[in-house]
């Protein structure tokens, strides 16, 4: 029993407060107390869970369970910011190596440079595939960064590419002053990183942290200078990303615009990288968006065929759903029309006051008196007068119904 | 909360008399008193108390209250008994908070002081370089490099991960007592 308790996997579940079986919390209580190796254990696996989720590195279960585990954890909670602020300060001292690293180069370029003019060339070959990759390691730093600020409430609708789960919240308060620190430091040194080095990895990080500040002329034109450098899928869905998130803040015409753009963005990343999840979740969200149901469901369709078990499939589900259930209804409404119009026209008037008053109560989509001033107003602007007249009468026929049965003017009018 | 009879008795020659009574050598009451707090603190908010850190307080000056008085011979047993009683109160205080006749509507949490970055900066300073290093080092990786990293930073140190990982620790203690000291 004892070393049951004192597994690793068992210490863990009891640090993110999943264990709630009394007998197993005593014991490891016991342990803690009277075990100087268990209590050296449990204090470094905390520890270790602090850095995991400093780093965006928990699972989403496990990030949850840490985070839930925070209000009444004073202890806790001032070891995470300590642990946030260690990680500002590395990242910092990265970012200040990267900088130097080029006059390092430098010295190495003029020494190879005199007897041998092809060791000098490869010396900088090198030298030019280490600064992309040092300049691509900074920006992925303040990336990484910027991804924990955003690990309990995303700050788009869209998914960000390589931006891990979170709920978006309409509600997110006002930024912490800290964290509006660490957003300033992310953005400065993003800048001073594309100033620097301007290629496409530095650009795209830029675009990011703009996009997350919602700030999205600024982004699309970060995304749009990255593109310059090369296509590359995860570019196209970010452009995609802040395209549908501005055509949120548009008028009607504009909008329909941004979401157009949006929708070729994520196409473009799909066909770059059929596997990018990001933009098949995003490609869905702007078929659904621009009101084609039937190529949103089959596209929810194919993102969860690749990703069935994460959270972000959780909202494809409900996505599909709820166009499901709008299909469904539209279905019954186009049936109940027709099924009205049938009875009407065979002179059937029980049948048709029957389906009539099925559906008078309802506000929405089936209620006979909508679809057939919709399919009155329809008939018209095409110049269909057999059709017009028909419905007219049909719904004559309905006010005169009501008038007779129920001293119910309104139909009529 | 904190007991308000346990706080006043409270002076600075017990709480110098129950370090002692932690450990006789005083760097070592030092971490003794770090650890003992831990294990409070965990036992409080993995029992899901809502003021976790103020309970381990609560049981740590009754303890030094106690060992003033009175010889104990099993310390930690006894924080774990007296901590045990204290979380039994807090149960029963809960309850009765629930009779909306109790509830002071007036009454807030204490606002907590933001982390101050200015002292983990001086605190940093005062770290050995070696030290401070090692953690910059450790939170310093590339995600994708990250094992590679730590097994490069373990061996540079010819020591095991595992030894590394609570180096690592250790240091971050010392650097939470200095920046909790300089924050007041």
């Amino acid at each position: 029993m004892v070393n049951a308790l004192k597994t690793t996997e068992t210490v863990r579940e009891y640090l993110l407060g999943r264990v709630s079986d009394e007998t197993t919390l005593e014991g490891i209580e016991e342990l803690l107390f009277t075990n100087e190796e268990f209590c050296s254990q449990v204090a470094l696996a905390e520890d270790e869970i602090i850095n995991d989720y400093v780093r965006g590195r928990l699972s989403h279960a496990d990030a949850e369970s840490f985070r839930a585990a925070l209000p009444a954890d004073v202890e806790r909670r001032f070891k995470l910011e300590m642990a946030q602020a260690l990680r500002e300060r590395a990242l910092a001292r990265d970012l200040q190596t990267v900088e130097a690293q080029p006059s390092f180069f430098g010295s190495i370029i003029l020494f190879f440079r005199q007897p041998m003019y092809a060791g000098a060339f490869a010396v900088l070959m090198i030298a030019a595939v280490l600064t992309v990759y040092l300049t691509r390691r900074a920006s992925g730093d303040q990336l990484a960064e910027l991804r924990s600020i955003y690990q309990q409430a995303r700050p788009t609708e869209t998914r960000i590419s390589e931006f891990g789960y979170a709920p978006l919240t309409q509600l997110r308060g006002a930024l912490e002053s800290a964290e509006q620190n660490r957003l300033r430091r992310i953005e400065n040194n993003l800048i001073e990183a594309t100033e620097k080095t301007s290629n496409a990895t530095t650009r795209h990080a830029l675009g990011v942290f703009y996009l997350t500040q919602h700030d999205y002329p600024k982004a699309i034109k970060e995304f749009d200078a990255a593109l310059k450098f090369g296509d590359a899928a995860k570019i196209h869905n970010d452009l995609g990303s802040a395209y549908f998130e501005r055509a949120k803040t548009e008028p009607e015409d504009k909008r329909l615009e941004d979401l157009a753009h949006s929708l070729e963005e994520f196409t473009k990343a799909t066909k770059l990288d059929g596997n990018l999840l990001e933009a098949l979740f995003n490609k869905s969200l702007a078929l659904q968006e621009l009101r084609m149901p039937r190529q949103a469901m089959e596209s929810w369709t194919l993102y969860l065929q690749k990703d069935s078990s994460s959270p972000w499939a959780d909202e494809a589900r409900k996505n599909l759903s709820r166009l499901e259930s709008q299909q469904i209804l539209k279905k019954k409404s186009e049936q109940l029309l027709s099924d009205f119009l049938t009875a009407f026209r065979n002179h059937d008037d029980t049948r048709a006051q029957t389906i009539h008053n099925e559906t008078k109560g309802l506000l929405r989509e089936p209620a006979l008196a909508l679809q057939l001033s919709r399919r009155y107003l329809n008939a018209s602007q095409r110049g269909d007068q057999a059709d017009a007249k028909e419905t007219l009468d049909a719904m004559i026929f309905i006010g005169s119904f009501e008038q007779a049965q129920h001293s119910e003017f309104f139909f009529l009018n | 909360m904190p007991d308000a009879r346990t706080k006043k008795e409270l002076t600075r020659e017990k709480f110098a008399g129950f370090l002692e009574w932690l450990s006789p050598d005083r760097d070592h009451a030092g971490e003794e008193y770090e650890r003992l707090r831990f294990r409070l603190c965990t036992f409080f908010s993995q029992r899901r108390c809502s003021f976790a850190d103020e309970l381990a307080d609560e049981t740590i000056n009754r303890v030094i209250l106690k060992s003033s008085e009175e010889i104990i011979e099993k310390k930690i047993d006894y924080c774990y008994a007296v901590a045990k009683n204290v979380f039994r109160e807090s149960l029963r205080k809960e309850r009765r908070q629930v009779d909306l006749d109790e509830v002071n509507l007036a009454a807030e949490a204490p606002e907590e002081p933001s982390f101050s970055r200015e002292c983990l900066d001086k605190c940093l300073e005062k770290l050995p370089s070696d030290s401070r290093n090692l953690l910059l080092d450790y939170f310093s990786e590339a995600k994708l490099a990250k094992i590679k990293l730590h097994r490069s930073i373990s061996e540079s140190l010819k020591t095991s991960p595992t030894a590394l990982r609570m180096r690592v620790m250790r240091t971050k203690l010392k650097l939470k007592i200095c920046v909790q000291e300089c924050m007041g």
